[in-house]
C-alpha cells in the first residue's frame, strides 16, 4: 500500500502545482487588462477616487508577484476578494450558485458515461455492421455539434412543439432533463469512441480467448472482462473531457438560463467584473482538477496494477 | 482401430488483408484417437496455433477470416454447432492450454477467479464449492501455497505459476481433449520438465487425449505417440513418433530432424533447413516446400503439383512426390550429406 | 533440446519512389472509398464556394437592414428567410463562411505555431525544459478550451482577432502533447541517434529529423481540431463576446436569434445548422485523412 500513497501524493503535489499556477496565471492576466485595469474595473462613471480605491483595494499598485502572495493570502482565508459589478463577495456569489453547476455537471457526465459507454459497446461487438456504423455516425455526429444549437434544437423541439418540459430555469426535476442531455451528448460521443476503440482492442487479446475457451457467454466475456479491462483508458477520457464538459456547462447554462456560476461567469465577462472571472475561473479549474485525481484513485479499483505503479 | 474423439477433414483458415489473402491453413485432415498424445511439429508460421483455434472457433470473427472443412467430436461438427452447443464443449469436453501465459490471463481478476469461472460455466456451484475445487486444482498442478495464490493476481504470478495455472483451467472440468499449444516456451528449462510432469499427469488422471503443440523434437518424442508435421499451412508427414523419427519419409521432417542436436552425434546433424518458411499470403505453387526442398533437384512435378498425403505403411503418411527416394538409410544419409555441401 | 530455427521474414528495404507513389494512390483510393470523409469533403468545399462567391451568389447585403423586412419564413426571395432587422439569413450564412473558415483555420495555425514548437523542445530535450513545459501544458489544460477561451476574450476584449487568438489558444495544451509524445517516440530512433553521433548540432537534428517525421501526424491532428476552434469561436459568439453583430458570424447569429424561438425558429435553425455542418465536415475530412495518413493517431 505504501506503492499507492506514494502515487496519490505525486498525483496530489501535480495537482497544487497545477493550481498555482492557475491562480498566477490569473492574477498576471490582470496586467494584459488594456488600458487602467483599475479605470476598466471601476467602470466608465467612476471618480477618480473610486479608481483609486479599487486600485488599492486590488492591491494593483504592487508587483505582480506581490499580487500572487496576497491571492494565495486570502485564497487561504476562503476570500477572493468584492464583485466590482455588485461588491458582494466573491465567494459568498459562487457558493450560492455553485450547487447549480455541480448538479448539472454531474447528471451531463453521467448521461455522457452512461450512454457513451453503452454506444461504444455496442459499435465494438457489432464491428463492422451496420450498428457499428451507426454509432460511429452518432459519434462523429455528437462531437461536431454546438452545444448551445442542441439546447435551442431540444427546446424547441420539448418544449414548443410538445409542450412537454419547461423550458429554463432550475425549479423543477425534469426541468434538469433537457439541460443535462444537452450537456452530456458531446461526452458521450467522446466517450463512445474511445469505448469502441478500447474494446476492440480487448476483445482481440489473447485472454479474453482463453474466457471464451473456457465456454462462458458472450455477456460475461464483454461485460465483465473486456469491459472491465478498457475501463482504465476510458476512464482518463472521462477525466478530460470533464473540462470539455466544464466549457459546455458555460454555455448550456446560458441556453437555459440555469443560475449556475456559469452564467455568472459569462455576466460577469460582460459586465469586466474582472475579482468575480476570477474567481469562477478558478473553481472551473479545481473542479477539473479534482475529478482527475478522483479517476486516478478509479484506477486503483480498476485495475489491481496500478498499486505498483507508486 | 478405435474411433478417433476428433477428426478433422479438409479444415482450411484464411485470412484475406486488404491487398491479399493469407492461407495460413490448406486441407488439413487428421485424427486424434481416445488417450493418445499427438504431436504436432511444424516451424514457427506454419500454422499449428491456427488450427487448434479454428477447431473451437476461437479465432476472432469478422467478414475477414474464412473457414471451411469438418472438425467432428462426438458426431457433431464443430464448425457447424450452434454458439450455444459449441460453448457447452469449450472448456468441458475440449480444453486449451494457449501458447502464452503471460497474456493469457485476465489481468483485472484474480487468478482463483478465472480458474472458478472455468468450473462455473459448466457445473454452477456455491462460492465455497468453488473456491474448494479451484485451491485443490493449483494444488493438483504444483502451486505451492494453493490457498494464498488463489487469490493472487496474475500479475503476482511467475511466468511458470501462470502455465501451471493454465493447465490447472484446462484440466479442471475433467475434458476429453487437451489442446495445449506450446505449453513450455515461454519458461526456462527446469521448469518445462516440471510443466511437462504436471501436464502429463493431468492427462493420465482423466484419460484425456492431448494435442501437444510444439517446436521441440525432443519433446515430441518424449511424450508423443503419433506426430502431425505441418508446413505451411499443410500437412506434410504423420505417423508414429517410432516410426517418423526412424524412418522420415519427407524431406521437412528429415531437416527438422537435422536441427535436432544429436547427443555425442555427428557435426552433420547439426544443420538447420536452408532458407525460411514462406509467406503465407503468397504459398509456392506445386510442393509448398520446393524453394527450400534439397531432394527435388529442381524436378518440373514439385513445381506444378501439389503431392497428396499418401500412405507410405500403415498409418504412416508423407506428401512427397519422391519419398520413395527416401526409403533406404542410405538416401537418408546422402540427403544429409547433401545439406552440408 | 532444440528449438527449430525461427528466421525473420524478410522486410525489403523500401526506397523506391514508384513504391511511394503507389502508396499514395493507395492512400488517395482509400480515401476516396471512405464514403463518410468525401462527405466531409464536400461540405467544406461547398461552404468555401459558397463564401468565396458569395457577392456572385446572391444579391442582397448580410448586413443591410430593413427593418419592413424583419422576420420574414423562408420563401422563394428569401430563401432561409429573414431575421430581426430583416438581413436575409441566406446572405450572412454565406459571407458568415468567411469568419468561420478563416477563423478556424488561422486559430489552429496559431496553435500548431506555438504548441509543435515547444511540444518537440519538451519531448527532445527531456529534463527540466520538458518539465517547465510540461506544467505550463497542464495549467493550460486545467482550464480546457473554451474557459481558456473566454478567459483570454475577458482580457483582450471582444472582436475578430481577439477570438482568433482565444480559440488558438484554448487547444495549445493538445498540440504540445501530441508534438511532445511525437519527439519522444522519434528520438528513440536510430538515425536520431546516429545523427547525434556524427555531432550535428542538436537544434539541427530537431528540426530536420523530427520535425520532417513528425508532419503527418501534425497535419492530422490540425485538421481534426479545427472543428473545435470553430466550435469555441462560435460559442464566444453566441455568448456575445466573440465577433461582434452586425458582422455575420454564425455563432453571434446563433446567440442573437435565440431570443426570437418562439415565433421565428428558423432564425436559429440555419445558423446552427451551419456551424454544425462546417465542423462535422471538418471531423469526417480529418478523420478521413488520420485513417489513410496515420492509423496510430486512432483514439
Ligand atoms: N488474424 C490473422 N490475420 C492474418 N494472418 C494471420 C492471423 N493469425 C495468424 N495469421 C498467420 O497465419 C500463419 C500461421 O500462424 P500460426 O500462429 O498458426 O503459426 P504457428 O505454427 O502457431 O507458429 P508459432 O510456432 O510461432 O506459434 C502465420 O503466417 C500468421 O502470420
Ligand atoms: S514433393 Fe518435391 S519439393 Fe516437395 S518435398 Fe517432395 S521432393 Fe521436395
Ligand atoms: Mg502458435
Amino acid at each position: 500500500m505504501r506503492g499507492l500513497s506514494t502515487y496519490l501524493m505525486g498525483r496530489l503535489v501535480a495537482a497544487v502545482i497545477t493550481l498555482l499556477g492557475v491562480s498566477f496565471v490569473l492574477v498576471a492576466l490582470i496586467q494584459f487588462l488594456p488600458g487602467d485595469p483599475a479605470r476598466v474595473i471601476a467602470g466608465l462613471r467612476a471618480t477618480p477616487e473610486q479608481v483609486a480605491r479599487i486600485r488599492q483595494q486590488m492591491g494593483l499598485d504592487e508587483s505582480v508577484p506581490v499580487q500572487f502572495w496576497r491571492f494565495l493570502e486570502h485564497l487561504f482565508h476562503g476570500n477572493m476578494g468584492t464583485s466590482a459589478r455588485t461588491g458582494d463577495s466573491v465567494v459568498s456569489e459562487i457558493t450560492a450558485r455553485l450547487p447549480f453547476t455541480l448538479e448539472l455537471a454531474i447528471l451531463g457526465t453521467l448521461v455522457g458515461v452512461v450512454a457513451g459507454i453503452t454506444l461504444g459497446v455496442i459499435a465494438a461487438t457489432h464491428k463492422d455492421r451496420l450498428l457499428d456504423s451507426f454509432v460511429s455516425m452518432v459519434g462523429v455526429m455528437g462531437i461536431s455539434m454546438p452545444v448551445y444549437w442542441l439546447g435551442i434544437l431540444l427546446i424547441m423541439l420539448f418544449s414548443v412543439k410538445l409542450q412537454m418540459l419547461p423550458v429554463s430555469g432550475a425549479a423543477t426535476l425534469s426541468s434538469l432533463v433537457l439541460p443535462s442531455v444537452t450537456l452530456g451528448v458531446f461526452s458521450m460521443a467522446i466517450i463512445a469512441r474511445m469505448t469502441r476503440s478500447t474494446m476492440i482492442d480487448e476483445l482481440g487479446q489473447d485472454y479474453v480467448r482463453t474466457v471464451r475457451a473456457k465456454g462462458v457467454v458472450e455477456r460475461v466475456v464483454v461485460y465483465r472482462h473486456a469491459l472491465r479491462n478498457a475501463f482504465v483508458p476510458i476512464l482518463t477520457v472521462i477525466g478530460l473531457q470533464f473540462g470539455t464538459l466544464l466549457g459546455g456547462a458555460v454555455l448550456t447554462e446560458t441556453v437555459f438560463a440555469w443560475p449556475g456560476i456559469g452564467r455568472l461567469l459569462v455576466d460577469s465577462i460582460s459586465a469586466r467584473d474582472y475579482p468575480m472571472v476570477q474567481g469562477i475561473v478558478f473553481v472551473f479549474a479545481a473542479m477539473f482538477i479534482v475529478v482527475n485525481i478522483i479517476t486516478d484513485l478509479l484506477y486503483t479499483v480498476v485495475d489491481p496494477r496500478v498499486r505498483l505503479y507508486g | 482401430m478405435t474411433e478417433p474423439v476428433m477428426s478433422i477433414q479438409d479444415l482450411s483458415v484464411r485470412f484475406r488483408t486488404h491487398d491479399s489473402v493469407v492461407r495460413a491453413v490448406d486441407k488439413v485432415s487428421f485424427d486424434v484417437y481416445p488417450g493418445e498424445t499427438l504431436g504436432v511439429v511444424g516451424e514457427s508460421g506454419s500454422g499449428k496455433s491456427v488450427t487448434m483455434l479454428s477447431i473451437l472457433r476461437l479465432l476472432q470473427e469478422s467478414k475477414r477470416l474464412e473457414t471451411s472443412g469438418h472438425a467432428w467430436f462426438d458426431g457433431q461438427d464443430l464448425l457447424a454447432l450452434r454458439q450455444k452447443d459449441l460453448r457447452a464443449i469449450r472448456g468441458r469436453d475440449i480444453a486449451l492450454v494457449p501458447q502464452d501465459p503471460m497474456t493469457c490471463l485476465d489481468p483485472v481478476f484474480k487468478v482463483g477467479n478465472q480458474l472458478s469461472e472455468a468450473i462455473k460455466a459448466h457445473f454452477p456451484g456455491s462460492r465455497g464449492s468453488l473456491r474448494r475445487k479451484g485451491v485443490e486444482l493449483l494444488d493438483l498442478v504444483g502451486l505451492p501455497q494453493p490457498d494464498r495464490q488463489y487469490d493472487q493476481y496474475p500479475h503476482e504470478y511467475s511466468g511458470g505459476m501462470r502455465q501451471r495455472a493454465m493447465i490447472a483451467m484446462g484440466v479442471a472440468n475433467d475434458p476429453k481433449l487437451i489442446i495445449a499449444d506450446e505449453p513450455t516456451t515461454a519458461l526456462d528449462v527446469t521448469i518445462q520438465a516440471q510443466i511437462m510432469d504436471v501436464l502429463r499427469e493431468a492427462q493420465r488422471e482423466s484419460n484425456a487425449s492431448l494435442v501437444l503443440i510444439t517446436h521441440d523434437l525432443g519433446l515430441i518424442a518424449e511424450m508423443a505417440d503419433r506426430v502431425v508435421v505441418m508446413y505451411a499451412g499443410h500437412v506434410v508427414e504423420t505417423g508414429d513418433v517410432a516410426t517418423i523419427f526412424a524412418h522420415p519419409r519427407h524431406p521437412y521432417t528429415l531437416g527438422l530432424m537435422g536441427s535436432l542436436p544429436q547427443t555425442g552425434g555427428d557435426e552433420k546433424w547439426l544443420r538447420p533447413i536452408p532458407g525460411s518458411p514462406p509467406n503465407l499470403a503468397a504459398v509456392p505453387s506445386g510442393c509448398p516446400f520446393h524453394p527450400r526442398c534439397l531432394l527435388s533437384k529442381g524436378r518440373e512435378i514439385c513445381r506444378t503439383d501439389l503431392p497428396a498425403l499418401d500412405t507410405v505403411e500403415g498409418s504412416h503418411r508423407s506428401a512427397c512426390h519422391f519419398k520413395e527416394e527416401l526409403a533406404d538409410e542410405a538416401a537418408q544419409l546422402l540427403a544429409q550429406a547433401e545439406q552440408i555441401t | 533440446m532444440a528449438e527449430i530455427a525461427v528466421p525473420e521474414s524478410g522486410g525489403g528495404g523500401g526506397d523506391s519512389l514508384a513504391r511511394r507513389e503507389r502508396a499514395q494512390l493507395r492512400g488517395l483510393r482509400t480515401l476516396l472509398r471512405n464514403k463518410a470523409a468525401v462527405f466531409g469533403i464536400l461540405v467544406l468545399l461547398l461552404f468555401a464556394v459558397l463564401a468565396a462567391a458569395a457577392p456572385l451568389l446572391t444579391s442582397y447585403d448580410p448586413t443591410e437592414q430593413s427593418l419592413s423586412d424583419a422576420f420574414l419564413k423562408p420563401s422563394g426571395a428569401h430563401l432561409l428567410g429573414t431575421d430581426n432587422l430583416g438581413r436575409d439569413i441566406l446572405a450572412r450564412i454565406m459571407y458568415g463562411g468567411r469568419y468561420t473558415l478563416m477563423i478556424g483555420v488561422l486559430a489552429v495555425s496559431l496553435a500548431t505555431a506555438i504548441g509543435v514548437p515547444l511540444g518537440l523542445i519538451s519531448g527532445y530535450l527531456g529534463g527540466w525544459v520538458d518539465m517547465v513545459i510540461q506544467r505550463i501544458a497542464d495549467i493550460m489544460l486545467a482550464f480546457n478550451p473554451f474557459l481558456l477561451a473566454l478567459l483570454l476574450v475577458a482580457v483582450i476584449g471582444v472582436g475578430l482577432k481577439s477570438v482568433i487568438i482565444a480559440a488558438g489558444f484554448g487547444v495549445v495544451p493538445q498540440f504540445i502533447r501530441l508534438a511532445r509524445g511525437q519527439a519522444l517516440s522519434l528520438r528513440e530512433e536510430v538515425y536520431v541517434q546516429a545523427a547525434d553521433a556524427f555531432g550535428s548540432k542538436r537544434m539541427t537534428t530537431l528540426r530536420r529529423h523530427i520535425l520532417r517525421n513528425s508532419l503527418t501526424p501534425i497535419v492530422v491532428f490540425a485538421t481534426l481540431n479545427i472543428g473545435l476552434t470553430v466550435l469555441v469561436a462560435a460559442g464566444l459568439g453566441f455568448l456575445g463576446l466573440g465577433v461582434q453583430s452586425p458582422t455575420p458570424e454564425w455563432g453571434t447569429m446563433l446567440g442573437e436569434a435565440r431570443e426570437y424561438i418562439f415565433y421565428a425558429s428558423y432564425t436559429s435553425t440555419f445558423p446552427g445548422l451551419a456551424i454544425f455542418l462546417v465542423v462535422l465536415g471538418f471531423n469526417l475530412a480529418g478523420d478521413g485523412l488520420r485513417d489513410v495518413l496515420d492509423p496510430s493517431l486512432r483514439a
